[in-house]
């Protein structure tokens, strides 16, 4: 994988010549194989946990470098043939996975927790309380819809608020919040449950760190931006380009 | 860290914006430099762009979705490309599958999602081969960084504020050889397909992977993003040297543990 010479085409024949293809390259060409013939092809998207473990294709990988020949030619007739192109017609509704439905479940128990936070993070305290109430109301009492009460019940007053202290099933919480101008300006969690490694472990989702989403004064000193990238346009309006122009003036004027 | 040949300026520092790959790609240079480096990277990327874009239909990976070619007209480079995304979407369980994603180019073939992180990566290799020792390189919010910033600091990156695009939602120290990638769905709409139901996920506003290697923070913040909040369990038990955040669409923020170590 020499990223500076990718254009000779002979020797890439000859690597692709070899008995042996890469299992890796063999499995995708079986997957896109697969699909083209329309078998609901075993893909790793209907294993049931998330452990990677046993990639359900790996009888045409392993055994036979023979086989793994046989599935990457099948592959590559698909792909000379039809290409990739409706590759996952096989994906019919019934097969939700694991990945999808695993989501769900720890998803739905933080959604109280979410509703929450909104709330403590709405300027508007009155609004973000029955937000908070309703959503606790169809989710099961956790740690988060009582954090929610503990929470919303202080007015927005400037200043540092701490919560009372609630337990959930994984331990004692507490949360403190800074106030400036009516808004959150800062949150944290000043206790969380972490008597045992199980705790500790939940806790990486069961908690959240609440982080403010008014935080904004913050951009003037990074030196860059990590988000969702951004199309021509929205550069020109992003962040990143304001940087962008400052560090070419300032590089403009050290260079004279 | 290289003189320039004699007779060229000395520059002190260098910033770059190069538009490729559909997206703006921000470069700081820290050390004194002659411009080959930045041209070389440069070329690379529009070498990368012409090699991979899915936007174009000529190129080696758009016909190879779109069935005018096989895998054996790929070249080694773009072959381990192709296994290196065959490996993430093992490891993640199909939650990143550069199979199942819709192209621009009307295939259902778009190894994208790796290919920018991996590409970066191979990028800095380039300013390393010259001897560049302090540099960040930004793909369209996804970065790179190698040594200090220009105060001697770790490289500051801001989180970007999936409401406010002027705002950080968190600030980060980005360690020496350290990666941070983003995905979310503020700037291009629901476009992170589950490849279990082919259908856009809605659950999280912004997925940001912490690492040492972009090629694999890049895909981790796709396939996190799919897999929903409990994608930091996995994260956590699979790759404990990466590090997470999550944003939901309500601004509610997870993280993994080791995520509170970079921010600031």
């Amino acid at each position: 994988m020499n990223s500076m010479s990718s254009t000779d085409t002979t020797s890439d024949a000859e690597a692709f010549a070899q008995p042996e293809l890469d299992p890796r390259l063999a499995r995708l060409a079986a997957r896109s194989a697969a699909a083209r013939s329309g078998l609901s092809t075993n893909t790793t998207a209907t294993s049931q946990t998330v452990r990677p473990a046993v990639a359900p294709t790996r009888r045409t990988q392993k055994r036979h470098a023979a086989k793994g020949s046989r599935a990457a030619a099948l592959g590559l007739s698909a792909l000379s043939t039809l290409g990739l192109a409706g590759c996952f017609q096989h994906l019919d509704a019934t097969k939700t996975t694991a990945v999808t439905t695993a989501a769900v479940s720890p998803a739905a128990a933080s959604a109280a927790g979410v509703a929450d936070t909104t709330s403590v993070t709405s300027p508007v305290a009155a609004t973000a309380s029955s937000t908070a109430a309703t959503t606790a109301a169809s989710t099961q009492t956790t740690a988060a819809a009582t954090l929610a009460a503990t929470t919303t019940i202080n007015a927005l007053a400037d200043g540092t608020l701490v919560g009372q202290t609630a337990t959930n099933k994984w331990g004692p919480v507490q949360v403190q919040i800074t106030v400036t101008n009516g808004k959150i300006t800062a949150a944290s969690a000043l206790q969380t449950p972490s008597a045992d490694q199980k705790s500790v472990t939940i806790n990486a989702r069961a908690v959240p760190t609440l982080t403010a989403s008014t935080l904004t004064a913050q951009s003037a000193k990074i030196n860059s931006v990590s988000g969702a990238t951004y199309t021509s346009d929205s550069y020109k309006q992003s962040l990143q380009s304001a940087i962008d122009a400052a560090s070419k003036a300032t590089t403009v004027a050290v260079a004279a | 860290m290289n003189q320039p040949p004699t007779g060229q300026p000395l520059q002190l520092a260098r910033h770059h914006v190069e538009f490729v790959m559909g997206m703006a790609v921000s470069i700081d240079l820290i050390d004194p430099t002659g411009p080959e480096p930045l041209a070389a990277v440069i070329t690379w990327l529009h070498q990368v762009d012409a090699t991979y874009s899915t936007y174009k239909p000529e190129s080696p990976i758009s016909r190879l979705g779109l069935g005018e070619l096989t895998l054996k007209d790929m070249t080694p480079e773009i072959l381990g490309v192709l296994a290196l995304c065959e490996e993430i979407t093992t490891d993640t369980n199909g939650a990143f599958d550069a199979l199942s994603v819709p192209a621009p180019n009307g295939s259902r073939f778009d190894p994208s999602g790796l290919v920018k992180g991996w590409s970066i990566e191979r990028a800095a290799e380039i300013f390393e081969s010259f001897g560049i020792a302090n540099f960040c390189i930004n793909a369209g919010g996804d970065i790179a960084v190698r040594g200090h910033n220009a105060k001697g600091r770790p490289w500051r990156i801001g989180i970007r504020h999936p409401d406010q695009a002027d705002a950080s939602a968190a600030v980060i120290d980005l360690p020496e050889r350290h990666a941070i990638a983003t995905s979310a769905t503020y700037e291009r709409g629901a476009h992170i397909i589950d490849p279990a139901t082919g259908e856009p996920t809605t659950d999280l506003a912004s997925v940001t992977i912490i690492g040492p290697d972009l090629t694999y923070a890049d895909a981790y913040a796709t396939a996190v993003f799919v897999m929903g909040i409990d994608g930091l369990t996995w994260l956590k038990d699979r790759h404990p040297d990466y590090a997470g955040f999550v944003i939901t669409r309500q601004d509610t923020t997870y993280q993994t543990a080791n995520f509170a170590a970079y921010t600031r």
